[in-house]
């Protein structure tokens, strides 16, 4: 049994709001006492505490990060709609306002310095923060009243009406949180389905292949936690306006650690989770109240014994458990590749205009401390090319690669893309800017989807905005349709279309290279760097691998690989240039590099004088990484 | 003047507090790329055991060492059991919330049985207080910031000249070579974590007499030093010893000028900007990626 996360939403919300919108006349209806009007005030407690947690599982769940003071920011937008009521006289709309702006931007004070170094930093300012906050609110009387707090706080008013939970009005407020809930719930799917989504994802799991596919770590972290504080903020207003008091004893770092322990329990990145969890653990927290000061004792055990027997929580378990009753084992068809279609005219493009070079490396250098790894290096790649960077093992061919993706700043020279000089930019930007690489090691997005991993390599082509896309707009719909579409003819044209719902970790290693080049054709570019795509594949996948570079070169792309496999190199590069030491040695066709004495010097050493024949006389076929892996051993 | 000069002294109390609490956090650091994240407690522990122990008739003699020696296994079976399988991969989070969780069960746990409120410890060396131009102070209070320094000067030369401490430097260099050349990382590890649990624990009994111990106290220490530790570049220990000082000694400054509310607000934003201004801390080096 498979439930869409479409269908998941759509069920809930007709369902779940329907449940509630009835709840409170219940009573009416079946003539009974249930619910009390303090049992209604407990639903609504529950329903604000959850909009907390449906941020924290966005920021969890989606981008991998831990915030310990989402207390304090509920406890923020509480005090900014309550001194903003109350000090200024602001209605229930604005007041709303303020309390989700002003927390969502202190949300960017607070990530911003701190996702910049580690994401796990973000953890300790948080907590920091929480403790600081609640710290504030109770010293400094004057202006939040300390511990008596700020009383008074007029009743919201909408439309005329009177925003309170009582039957007499209708339970109209009852009905506003409902609303809110509602929505957060569903720009929670529409978020976590969306770029940003697997944005978020991406960077939990690999930061460089992030940057490699012009996600941005440090802003989409930030955008993570500022979502996340902006529902915070939401529910503090929300709070607010039910209690009509607030002071620092709601906000305290036992319940960040509560909203932590919904989250997670719920199960982090799943949308029911947040639900889930707040309801579990509310329950539980009445229950734990006859245990007095043991209660904060078994909150620990509760995440401890969560984290060891259920670490994807209770609906991430129940997910699990009905994937794998409902899977149907089957092989997976691995299909030919290269396979072109005219889907792909749309991504693989030639590049406009008629420049001489796509990329010109002009005097690059980069030193690390006292050793030169490049040492003035100048190189040009034609459009439609393939330019082929050889040379023994710890040459610098890969810190070119790095240099080009933004990866490491070089210490001179430039880097013309296009005729611009963009050397030391960003690696994001460059991605974007049309800078596509594979990694030596690869990198790919383990736990996501094979499908995610290519649509994340879309990411900096959308031309939709946040709020279009959580809305939804046609535009934005239509937009996300044609990427995948998209995606789906890269995945076709090397061969994995039967693997689109595969997890990309569970490919194996030939697979998932070619995964890892579809992906890098994602970003359009206009020249793609193949880091050592050869290795490890087996003889039949190089001989794929050449068909594909070829064909993608005849298709216009340019496309600068760095390979020791010489039949590969010999085949498909139209120009070679050749590093030892991190200086040019040498550069030409491949048959004139093939005969360069300087080339077969720096390959097999000073005594190898019949190096050139046996290398003739084998046809080529010399593996030069073997050579090179011996020059190495005997250094 | 005299004023300046008890908030200069009280400032490096508690400024050699945060040193051995930071110092802990940069050691785990460095081996790990993870921490005790409720290392606080493991400091908590160390002044509230000897308490607890010393009151239950022990001598100090013995409480001491005897509270040093458990918060340093506790602190090797957090390493074992809730860092270890929790850090498997890069980015991950779950060691985070396991310690956390320790934490929390650690402190109220201690609350349940120790009670709410601060218990003395006697301390020869905190009964007496001594004159420094005007300013009163108990010769304990000056024992924190040298204990630090020596401990920050010790941890060197250990890593420099002992077979252990350059397993423990390759460890922090890289965990998989260090693993090749047949160190067991995950030892070593256990070792650094045990080891930070007993520098913290060491403070927390040696701040026991000065300001009484508390279980709640480890919580607000812990999280400061962590900062305190990030901001000065998490794995230089001289740069962390440095700047947790100074920054007791502003601490103590902001307080007396202000308040206790203006000391927190200030050394919290004061935090936030040196990270804005430094990413990588003040005295550290930016770590290069290897791509």
């Amino acid at each position: 049994m498979n439930v869409s996360p479409r269908m998941t939403v759509a069920l809930t919300l007709i369902l779940g709001v329907g449940a509630l919108a009835f709840l409170p006349w219940w009573g009416t209806v079946f003539d009974s006492r249930f619910p009390t009007s303090f049992e209604l005030r407990i639903v609504l407690r529950v329903m604000i505490i959850a909009i907390v947690v449906i941020g924290l599982n966005i920021l969890v769940g989606a981008a991998g990060l831990v915030s310990l003071g989402h207390a304090a920011l509920y406890g923020f937008g509480a005090h900014v709609a309550a001194l903003l009521a109350v000090n200024a006289g602001l209605g229930f709309v604005p007041g709303l306002i303020a309390a989700v702006l002003g927390t969502a931007v202190l949300g960017a004070i607070l990530a911003y310095p701190s996702v910049r170094v580690r994401g796990v930093f973000l953890a300790v300012i948080t907590i920091a923060f929480g403790l600081v906050f609640v710290n504030i609110l109770r010293e400094w009387v004057s202006f939040t009243g300390g511990a008596s707090g700020i009383p008074g706080i007029p009743r919201g008013e909408l439309f005329g009406m009177r925003l309170s939970p009582a039957q007499r009005d209708g339970f109209i407020y009852y009905y506003v949180v409902l609303f809110f809930l509602a929505l957060a719930f569903a720009l929670q799917y529409t978020l976590l389905f969306s770029r940003y989504g697997r944005a978020m994802r991406a960077t939990s799991q690999s930061e460089n292949a992030s940057r490699a596919l012009g996600v941005s770590v440090i802003r989409t972290r930030t955008l993570a936690f500022v979502i996340s504080a902006g529902f915070a903020g939401l529910a503090g207003g929300l709070f607010t306006y039910l209690s009509l008091f607030v002071n620092y004893e709601s906000f305290q770092f036992n319940q960040s650690i509560q909203f932590l322990l919904m989250t997670i329990l719920g199960g982090a990145g799943t949308l029911l989770g947040p639900l889930v969890g707040a309801v579990t653990v509310f329950w539980a927290t009445v229950l734990l109240q006859a245990f007095e000061e043991w209660q904060t004792f078994a909150f620990g055990l509760m995440l401890l014994i969560v984290l060891f027997a259920m670490p994807r929580g209770i609906v991430g378990s129940l997910q699990d458990l009905l994937a794998r009753r409902g899977a149907r084992p089957r092989m997976r068809e691995t299909s030919d590749w290269p396979h072109w279609t005219p889907e792909l005219e749309a991504v693989i493009r030639p590049i406009e205009g008629r420049p001489d070079a796509v990329l010109k490396l002009e005097g690059l250098t980069l030193r690390f401390g006292g050793l030169t790894a490049v040492d003035n290096v100048d190189l040009a790649a034609r459009p439609g090319t393939v330019h082929a960077l050889i040379g023994p093992n710890g040459a610098g061919k890969s810190s070119v690669i790095n240099m080009i993706s933004g990866f490491y700043k070089p210490a001179e020279g430039r880097i013309l893309l296009m005729d611009q000089d963009v050397a030391g930019t960003d690696s994001a930007a460059m991605a974007a800017a049309g800078v596509a690489r594979t990694f030596q090691n690869t990198e790919l997005f383990g736990a996501m989807t094979v499908l995610d991993n290519v649509m994340v390599g879309f990411h900096s082509r959308y031309q939709s905005g946040l709020l279009r896309t959580l809305v939804r707009v046609p535009a934005a719909r239509w937009e996300e349709a044609k990427m995948r579409r998209q995606a789906l003819a890269l995945l076709d044209f090397v061969g994995l279309t039967d693997f689109a719902d595969e997890r990309a970790g569970a490919l194996p290693f030939g697979h998932q290279r070619r995964l890892e080049i579809a992906r890098a054709l994602a970003l359009q570019p206009r020249i793609l760097l193949l880091d050592e795509p050869a290795a490890g594949l087996t003889h039949g996948e190089i001989e794929d691998l050449i068909r594909l570079i070829s064909l993608l070169a005849e298709k216009g792309l340019t496309i600068l690989l760095v390979e020791h496999h010489v039949d590969m190199i010999m085949a498909v590069s139209d120009h070679v240039t050749v590093l030892d030491y991190g200086k040019v040695i040498a550069a030409g066709t491949p048959r004139q590099i093939q005969d360069d004495p300087r080339v077969i010097e720096a390959y097999f050493g000073h005594a190898a004088p019949g190096a050139e024949a046996r290398a003739e006389a084998a046809g080529g076929t010399v593996d030069v990484s073997a050579s090179a892996a011996n020059r190495g051993a005997a250094e | 003047m005299g004023n300046n000069m008890q908030f200069l002294l009280s400032g490096l109390s508690i400024g050699g507090v945060y040193a051995l609490v930071a110092l802990g956090f940069s050691m785990m650091w460095s081996v790990a790329r993870a921490a005790n994240f409720t290392h606080g407690d493991i400091f908590m522990l160390g002044g509230v055991l000897t308490v607890a122990m010393f009151a239950a008739g022990l001598p100090l003699w013995a409480a001491a060492p005897l509270a040093l020696v458990i918060a340093m296994v506790a602190a090797a079976a957090i390493e074992r059991f809730l860092v270890r399988p929790f850090n498997k991969e890069a980015n991950a989070i779950g060691w985070m919330l396991t310690t956390i969780a320790i934490g929390v069960m650690i402190e109220s746990f201690a609350t349940a049985t120790y009670g709410p409120l601060p218990r003395p410890l006697p301390s020869p060396l905190a009964a007496e207080p001594i004159f420094v131009a005007g300013a009163g102070v108990f010769p304990q209070e000056l024992l924190l910031p040298a204990v630090a320094v020596l401990a920050m000067l010790a941890l060197y030369v250990f890593q420099r000249y002992t077979r252990t401490g350059q397993a423990i430097r390759a460890v922090a260099t890289n965990r998989v070579a260090a693993g090749l050349m047949g160190i067991d990382a995950d030892r070593i590890t256990m070792f650094v974590f045990a080891a930070a649990g007993g520098l913290g624990a060491l403070a927390g009994l040696l701040i026991a007499p000065v300001i009484q111990a508390t279980t709640t106290m480890g919580l607000l220490i812990g999280l400061k030093s962590f900062m305190i530790a990030i901001i000065s570049g998490i794995t230089n220990p001289a740069g962390v010893v440095a700047v947790a000082i100074a920054f007791g000694v502003a601490e103590r400054f902001i307080e007396g000028y202000l308040s206790t509310s203006a000391r927190d607000a200030f050394g919290f934003t004061l935090m936030i900007l040196v990270l804005l201004a430094f990413p990588q801390g003040i005295f550290g080096r930016k770590e290069v990626s290897k791509v």
